[in-house]
């Protein structure tokens, strides 16, 4: 199975740190001494050793969570609990060449794992296990890593020259920070009874085949030592309320409706009546879609809403602009030799900035300040009026581009990639969003188009990156509709997305100036990451529309019974 | 003690029962609700519709905590389900008649999963009905599609006459008393995993020694469209040891074992705590032992070993004991090649093989084989499954096996991806003639002696003990291997000898040690790991 890289709203937690400056010590925190320890214990040795360790990183990352899910007036899952993970990153050989290479004569193969195991708690005088996992961990890692490192040396020597030869690892300069949050307190009984009654909203809706309103909330406190010398603390705090309805067509075509609200503190969080008339307005619309006319394959002109914006950057521009992407020569490589050139219309600029924590009061998930490399992420200039200007990068130079810019990112065991945070288009030229809708009007005219599309809600999607697919997208819309020149809507159902990056960016008109969030969790070779997209609504002068894959199997064949009982049963 | 009721009654009679335990009127009234829509409403045009639906709600609740070496670890999975359980609701329905239905038929090269639907559900009236109404149409769907491919079979293999796919037996209505949930104190049951795993530092050669406390309570409630009634539960308390060494010479050994408990009281706390000095000491002795050579000859299986010993020669294909149809093969390959042998001799004499599904302890210990009711809502039936070393009996279900005049014995124990089979329950291995454990080992040593060898072995649960013939000095020994012919039953008629203290092993089997005339041992083909680049954190 080829990999390709996915973004979707999922239950998958992200990280939306509270802003915080420094207010700690890293080095008077107990973990990272046990680590420094344990990590300076061997150092010396590990050098020595043949082929030699010259790179080595710990991580300690203690967290706690809640998680709960409601269905049908019940709780189905009703998690509460804690975590203390460790991982070990080791690189073997040189900056110039390590064992991390990805193999060329494996083809497809360029996931890295770390080590990852479940520690103890770290207290005074009370932390052999603590240690002694460690000293087991990087024992086992080294052995994994001077055995890749032999592959790397003979892949090096039996295959074809790579087109870009930079170096595998450039050393992150060594860096000290610690922040850390106050505990957040969650009421989870207000928070269970809430869903609770929120679980019975579908009551009465026979449309509604399957529902869940989910509560999901963690922190944690990541600390990060390597062999440079650098020692960080920093937080995990995030907090997210989300439903969804779904429902299935005779057809076997598959429908849903949802929302999640992203917040840090329970008190965030919106008041009931509010979360009840979103439900119900999610309801409408699920209702809508079943009645709604089945999509066809068409090439019309077509608004993008900016929640459905920002999925469309990050897929279609995002994940090439990550650097390692640029290097490996499995990948299409669409902009790597267009920096300089335009790309896209001169009024767009696209930044990404996972400094910013929170956009118009919303938290942003893609933020943080170190990546998990420990580098101190900054904002990124990746489309300058409309020119190509950088790429994303991890601390894998490429031609071109010799440091890190703080986004080598990752999940727990996976290694960093460079990897999106907050990623935004930011249109120097903007009109109202009605004025945007008029040009659509005027558009579909003009190019004597029967209507116009407007997507109003993206899922998510996946992005194909490889040479050996085509370099294509596909977009998931949920909620879209089209436009007549008369000014009718029309919602229709069965909506796919899809086209190729190049001609796809260079369609873009006008754009709005209703900036808006979308808050995702973003799947690619190292993980599931948090990220955050922020886009106005823009105008396209083409979109592809394809229809939507099809389940082989009928809807139940009675209605459901919460549909039909009544609330005091 | 417990209340429990536990009536049976022929099929379509009405059961009555008067100061019963109270059965959980929300689950049971969600499952009548449901089952009586589905077998009224749940139907395509042109289609037989479900003439026989069984429902089964499982609630788990599950707490564990862990330390390791004198600390404490805290993971994801050890506090799951700890306030509320994780409820799981099964479906089953079956179209057609008893004569000819759905069952019984399977295509073993598509390996569809077909015999029952599972969902995982809220613990609500609503969410149960959702889940049954759900997992009831995803089974009825498959059984239209399954009881075509059926009929198709029989058409193309000609099958004009066969036995019907059901007998019915009379239903059973077992409900038990379910027990609240009563978890361990936290803090305190880490106190205690921290204390004894502390026991690890103490031997100087070991890397890492886990400790782990578990309690998991499992109550059941089983509803079928014959009117049979289950509702019962069980608590199990087990801790689990781990510890990781490596040999002076390179190799790395693991070693786990679990410990039984009645509960967590303080005297089942104090025998753990005995028996992981005891695993210590036993690891003391294996650290630094010589590494084994090829063996053929006779063995003493201590009781831990004896119930793998068992297993493998017998219990593994005790299941599954009626054949099925099979679009793949002129034979059923998964059912159970002991249908073949009723009657025959199969084991050494004066051994004594019984499965006793209504045993709920061992000692105090929950045996996880209990069961009253079986899935068809069958009352089970304690089986003498081997005497005077012949096969008396199998597990059945209403499945006939030979006959129209077949009588299942409330052994439908194994729901698998193909359907509800028969299965067995606790196991109980019992000799005519119990031996001492001293008597075990002089036959042993005189058994080696009469064969001219230079010692014999003794597999314990842990580690493998050479006994010298000379002397009877004993030795631990590393690098074993266990080469049983799994396809062969010889080793069951080589048993010399059986002793008489007897052992709950893997929660449902109860066994004493075994000793057997002739069995190989192999040395395991391993290469030692490197050394350490720095020593280990002390």
């Amino acid at each position: 199975m080829r990999k390709f890289t996915l973004l979707f709203i999922s239950l998958l937690l992200a990280s939306a740190v509270s802003f915080g400056q420094e207010n700690c010590v890293a080095g008077e925190q107990l973990p990272i001494q046990l680590m420094q320890q344990e990590l300076r214990r061997g150092w010396k040795t590990y050098q020595k050793q043949k082929p030699p360790v010259y790179y080595l990183s710990y991580t300690y990352t203690p967290s706690s969570e809640i998680t709960l899910e409601a269905s049908a007036n019940g709780l189905k899952t009703n998690y509460r609990g804690g975590m203390r993970i460790g991982e070990v990153s080791v690189r073997v050989g040189s900056p110039a060449m390590d064992n991390t290479r990805v193999l060329k004569n494996t083809g497809a193969e360029s996931v890295n794992f770390v080590e990852t195991f479940l520690l103890p708690e770290p207290r005074p005088n009370h932390s052999l296990g603590f240690r002694r996992a460690f000293w087991e961990a990087t024992k086992i890692m080294i052995e994994r890593a001077q055995t890749d490192f032999h592959r790397v040396q003979a892949d090096t020597q039996t295959s074809s020259s790579r087109q870009d030869n930079s170096d595998d690892f450039v050393f992150p300069p060594k860096s000290n920070f610690c922040h850390m949050e106050p505990v957040v307190t969650v009421d989870v009984a207000r928070i269970k009874s809430l869903l609770l009654r929120l679980s019975n909203e579908v009551r009465g809706h026979q449309e509604v085949l399957d529902s869940s309103v989910d509560f999901s909330f963690i922190q944690g406190t990541r600390y990060f030592v390597d062999s440079v010398g650098t020692e960080l603390v920093t937080p995990i705090l995030r907090m997210r309320l989300s439903y969804y309805f779904y429902g299935k067509m005779l057809d076997g075509q598959e429908l849903s409706r949802g929302k999640t609200y992203d917040v840090l503190t329970e008190q965030e969080l919106p008041n009931e009546d509010t979360i009840r008339a979103d439900m119900q307005q999610s309801l409408k619309e699920l209702n809508e879609l079943i009645h709604g006319a089945e999509a066809e394959p068409v090439t019309v002109p077509a608004i993008l809403k900016n929640r459905a914006t920002a999925v469309f950057i990050h897929e279609v521009l995002g994940h090439r602009m990550e650097g390692h992407r640029q290097k490996q020569d499995s990948f299409g490589k669409t902009f790597t030799g267009k920096i300089g050139q335009l790309v896209t219309a001169p009024f767009i600029t696209i930044v990404d900035d996972a400094t910013l924590s929170s956009f118009k009061g919303e938290p942003l998930r893609g933020f943080y300040e170190y990546d998990d490399e420990g580098v101190k992420v900054r904002p990124v200039t990746l489309i300058e009026n409309g020119v190509l200007r950088e790429f994303l990068m991890s601390s894998s130079p490429i031609a071109g581009f010799a440091a890190s810019n703080g986004h080598g990112r990752r999940s727990r065991g996976y290694s960093p990639v460079a990897r999106m945070g907050v990623t935004r288009l930011i249109a120097s030229q903007t009109v109202s969003y009605e004025e945007l809708e008029q040009k659509l009007l005027e558009e579909i005219k003009r190019q004597r188009k029967p209507y116009g599309y407007v997507i109003d809600d993206l899922s998510g999607g996946f992005t194909m990156t490889e040479t050996f697919f085509p370099q294509v997208f596909k977009l998931q819309p949920k909620y879209v509709y089209r436009l007549y020149p008369d000014g009718r809507k029309e919602v229709v159902r069965g909506a796919d997305i899809v086209g190729t990056p190049l001609v796809s960016f260079s369609k873009i008109l006008a754009a709005a100036d209703d900036d808006a969030v979308f808050n995702g969790t973003c799947g690619a070779e190292s993980g599931w990451v948090p990220v955050s997209s922020i886009a106005p609504s823009i105008l396209l002068e083409a979109l592809e529309v394809e229809k939507t894959e099809k389940s082989s199997r009928k809807p139940p064949i009675l209605p459901a019974p919460i549909s039909i009982l009544k609330e005091d049963k | 003690m417990k209340k429990s009721i536990f009536l049976f009654f022929v099929c379509l009679f009405p059961a009555v029962s008067f100061g019963a335990p109270a059965e959980n009127e929300m689950y049971f009234r969600a499952m009548q609700d449901e089952m009586k829509r589905t077998l009224k409403e749940l139907h395509l045009p042109g289609e037989l519709k479900p003439y026989y639906v069984a429902y089964v709600i499982s609630e788990t609740f599950s707490k564990r905590v862990q330390a390791s070496l004198g600390d404490r670890i805290q993971g994801n999975s050890q506090m799951i389900w700890e306030d509320e359980p994780q409820v799981d609701v099964t479906s089953i329905v079956s179209i057609g008649n008893n004569q000819n239905n759905n069952t019984g038929f399977f295509d073993g090269e598509k390996q569809l999963w077909r015999g029952y639907a599972r969902a995982i559900s809220t613990k609500s009236y609503e969410g149960i009905r959702q889940n049954l109404w759900k997992t009831s149409n995803t089974m009825y769907l498959e059984a239209i599609d399954q009881y075509k491919q059926k009929q198709a079979f029989a058409q193309q293999k000609n099958i004009q006459k066969k036995l019907p796919d059901v007998v019915p037996a009379a239903q059973g209505i077992y409900l038990e008393e379910i027990p609240a949930w009563q978890p361990f104190e936290e803090e305190q049951m880490y106190r205690w995993v921290e204390k004894v795993s502390a026991f690890g530092k103490e031997k100087k050669f070991i890397d890492n020694f886990y400790v782990t406390a578990w309690q998991q309570q499992s109550n059941t409630y089983y509803l079928n469209s014959r009117g049979a009634k289950n509702q019962d539960s069980n608590v199990f308390y087990q801790i689990k040891i781990e510890a990781e060494f490596r040999q002076p010479d390179g190799y790395e050994e693991k070693e786990e074992s679990t410990i039984r408990l009645k509960d967590f009281s303080e005297e089942e706390l104090v025998r753990a705590e005995q028996e992981i000095t005891s695993f210590l000491d036993l690891l003391q002795g294996l650290y630094g032992a010589p590494e084994a050579e090829f063996y053929l000859g006779p063995v003493l299986y201590k009781p831990e070993r004896a119930a793998r010993f068992i297993r493998a020669v017998f219990l593994d294909d005790l299941s599954e004991t009626v054949a099925w149809w099979n679009a793949y093969s002129d034979d059923d390959y998964t059912a159970s090649l002991w249908r073949k042998k009723l009657g025959q001799r199969i084991i050494s004499p004066g051994i004594t093989i019984y499965d006793r599904p209504h045993e709920k302890n061992y000692e105090g210990i929950a045996l996880s084989g209990f069961c009253r009711i079986d899935w068809e809502g069958v009352p089970t039936e304690e089986l003498t499954l081997v005497s005077d070393g012949r096969l008396q009996t199998l597990p059945f279900s209403q499945r006939p096996f030979t006959s129209k005049k077949h009588k299942s014995n409330g052994h439908a124990l194994s729901l698998n991806s193909f359907g509800i089979r028969e299965g067995y329950s606790n196991i109980f291995v019992e000799p005519e003639d119990a031996w001492t454990d001293e008597q075990m080992e002089e036959k042993l040593l005189a058994r080696c002696k009469e064969l001219k060898l230079p010692y014999c072995y003794i597999l314990h649960e842990n580690g493998i003990q050479r006994i010298y013939t000379q002397d009877g000095r004993k030795e631990w020994v590393v690098g074993l291997a266990y080469a049983l012919n799994m396809a062969s039953t010889r080793p069951l008629r080589d048993i010399l000898a059986v002793g008489g203290k007897r052992k709950l092993v893997n929660g449902n089997i109860v066994i004493p040690s075994i000793l057997v005339d002739e069995i190989e041992l192999e040395p395991l083909d391993r290469k030692p790991n490197r050394k350490p680049l720095i020593p280990k954190p002390e």
